[in-house]
């Protein structure tokens, strides 16, 4: 052990030497997030250290998924869908938290790199045979809609330093939240340079009632659809019995 | 109170759901239809996939109709023997209208034709509904009026072309509990032209059912309702059956949700029924039917405030 003790003061010596060893940790407070049938939305709280303190953005993505839009337009004089556009991968769930606008932190380059801010999503159609300024229409009612679901948000100011090193946010995960696998990326910038960037895993999933009730109608669905309506046709006596005129 | 729902996967306000539930068991019990065409839109309003609105309104269309049935039932306001015959021709129409949903999605352009068709028909039936119910509501009163018997009104003026041909069809049939003696071909052929529109516009039959049944088909106003709800419980069951197997889109927590609501609404219409002339009664629905018309047209003709829609994701 004595060999080892100057090699330690040695190693700790070398970290605080140079603060430009940067570090970002994070942690959230539930590991993964359970949907019961009493599921209303949550909001999730999460911890983190940064040294050198700088500028925290965290950016939690949910599960990729293609997304068909159409959009109406005037026929002979009636207003009937005539045009549509399918999205490739576009996240179900996407929420930026950052501890001061994102504009201000770095460059637009920077951002369109690592997928941050609504504008610099890559939001691409399936077809390439689109005009640009149709894809752009389409993208642009994309974003507003999910955003309007609560599904996509971007909240400057939401990360706050609780002292030099350790910060912490809250997400807010709507009723509406898609389950699947989630990421939460955070990222540490200096000076408008990403210095340190991590990822952490999180799934959404159903347990419980709400769970078998999904399992037994994807596993035995005729026993489903046939218990489906042995449930009708018995809360349809029930109320006969219970509301019965003698 | 929020409630999950395990296979649209998103909460939804409970009490809401019960009180659409209730609302469309109202109208269902007064008039032998399904509602369904309330239901969808409102759920898909509340931000349910259209896929799992139109999949478990099915199972409530079963919750209601049955209470309904029930009820008429042991009011002898039911007759079995023509609701059987318009099933068989329900059936026989929904399969080919799948067939002739192909055929016109293979020419193209299936939503202009089915859409314009539907306003078309859904204003004509209840335009036609409207004028008649009012006319026979005026003569009534008239008639307490003047209290003499009118012979100009009870001398049917036009045993037409028309009243030839149908007593004419051949495989006639005698239908006691209506009190009627007419083809086998009546019915059915309603029952085909129902189960084509359910098909082909995708939407239920009950609002094309009960006008023919009153004014093709003559059944005595009272087993209007009983015997029409009577078919769409069959059917709706077959449908739930379908939705479950091929697109799993049957979430049994809404279904519960409006299931609740809609049997206390049902027994609520069922015993309203008694209280409405059969003329009130046809005159509201053809109110019902003209403004849902006129909703669809509103939709084809006024500019939409969003263009855009998400179908699917």
């Amino acid at each position: 052990m004595k060999h080892f003790l100057p090699l330690i003061v040695f190693i700790i010596g070398l970290c605080t030497a140079y603060p430009s060893q940067a570090e970002l940790t994070i942690d959230v407070s539930e590991p993964n997030l359970q949907i019961t049938t009493g599921f209303s939305g949550d909001t999730l709280t999460l911890f983190g250290t940064a040294s050198p303190k700088g500028d925290i953005v965290i950016l939690v993505k949910g599960p990729k998924n293609n997304t068909s839009i159409k959009r109406k337009g005037q026929i002979m004089g009636l207003w009937i869908s005539s045009d549509s556009m399918t999205f490739k991968n576009t996240y179900g769930y996407y929420n930026i938290a950052s501890s001061t606008p994102i504009g201000t932190i770095t460059d637009k380059q920077t951002l369109i790199h690592n997928n941050l801010g609504l504008n610099n999503l890559n939001i691409q159609p399936v077809s390439s045979k689109h005009p640009l300024e149709k894809v752009n229409r389409f993208r642009e009612y994309f974003i507003q809609n999910m955003q309007l679901k609560g599904l996509y948000s971007l909240t400057p100011d939401a990360v706050t330093y609780l002292n030099d090193t350790l910060f912490k946010t809250r997400i807010h995960m709507p009723p509406n939240v898609p389950l699947g696998q989630y990421h939460i990326d955070a990222f540490l910038f200096k000076d408008g340079v990403l210095i340190d960037k991590t990822t952490h895993p999180f799934t959404i999933k159903q347990i419980g009632l709400a769970a078998d009730i999904h399992y037994f109608s994807r596993n035995y669905s005729l026993l489903y659809g046939l218990c489906v309506i042995a449930i009708a046709l018995l809360s349809s006596f029930i109320a006969i019995l219970l509301l019965r005129r003698d | 109170m929020l409630v999950y729902l395990p296979i649209a996967e998103m909460a939804v306000n409970a009490p809401h759901i019960a009180l659409l539930g209730a609302v469309v068991g109202v109208i269902s019990g007064v008039f032998g239809i399904g509602g369904g065409f309330l239901t969808t839109p409102f759920l898909i309003f509340m931000g349910i996939p259209p896929a799992i609105a139109v999949g478990t309104q099915s199972s409530q269309l079963i919750a209601s109709s049955s209470t309904s049935v029930i009820s008429h039932w042991k009011k002898r306001n039911i007759d079995f023997k023509m609701a059987g015959i318009m099933l068989v021709g329900g059936l026989i129409g929904t399969i080919s209208g799948i067939f002739i949903f192909k055929l016109l999605q293979y020419f193209g352009k299936v939503d202009v034709i089915i859409s314009v068709l539907y306003v078309i028909f859904l204003c004509g039936i209840g335009g036609m509904m409207l004028s008649e119910s009012i006319t026979t509501i005026i003569q009534t009163r008239r008639r307490n009026l003047s209290d003499t018997n009118n012979d100009e009104n009870t001398a049917q003026p036009q045993i037409s072309k028309w009243e030839e041909w149908r007593r004419n069809l051949p495989y006639k049939m005698s239908f006691p509990t209506s009190k009627l003696h007419i083809s086998a071909l009546l019915p059915l052929g309603v029952g085909v032209i129902g189960g084509l529109m359910v098909s082909v516009m995708g939407i239920g039959a009950g609002f094309l059912l009960v006008p023919a049944m009153i004014y093709f088909l003559r059944v005595p106003p009272l087993l209007v309702a009983g015997t029409s709800l009577a078919q769409i419980m069959v059917t709706s069951a077959f449908a739930c059956i379908l939705h479950a197997v091929t697109n799993q889109t049957v979430d049994l927590i809404l279904a519960l949700l409006l299931i609740s609501g809609s049997v206390i609404g049902a027994q609520i219409g069922v015993r309203l029924s008694q209280f409405i002339k059969g003329s009130s009664a046809r005159l509201l629905l053809s109110l019902i039917i003209l403004m849902v018309g006129l909703k669809l047209a509103g939709g084809l003709f006024i500019p939409p405030d969003n263009l855009y829609s998400i179908i699917s994701d």
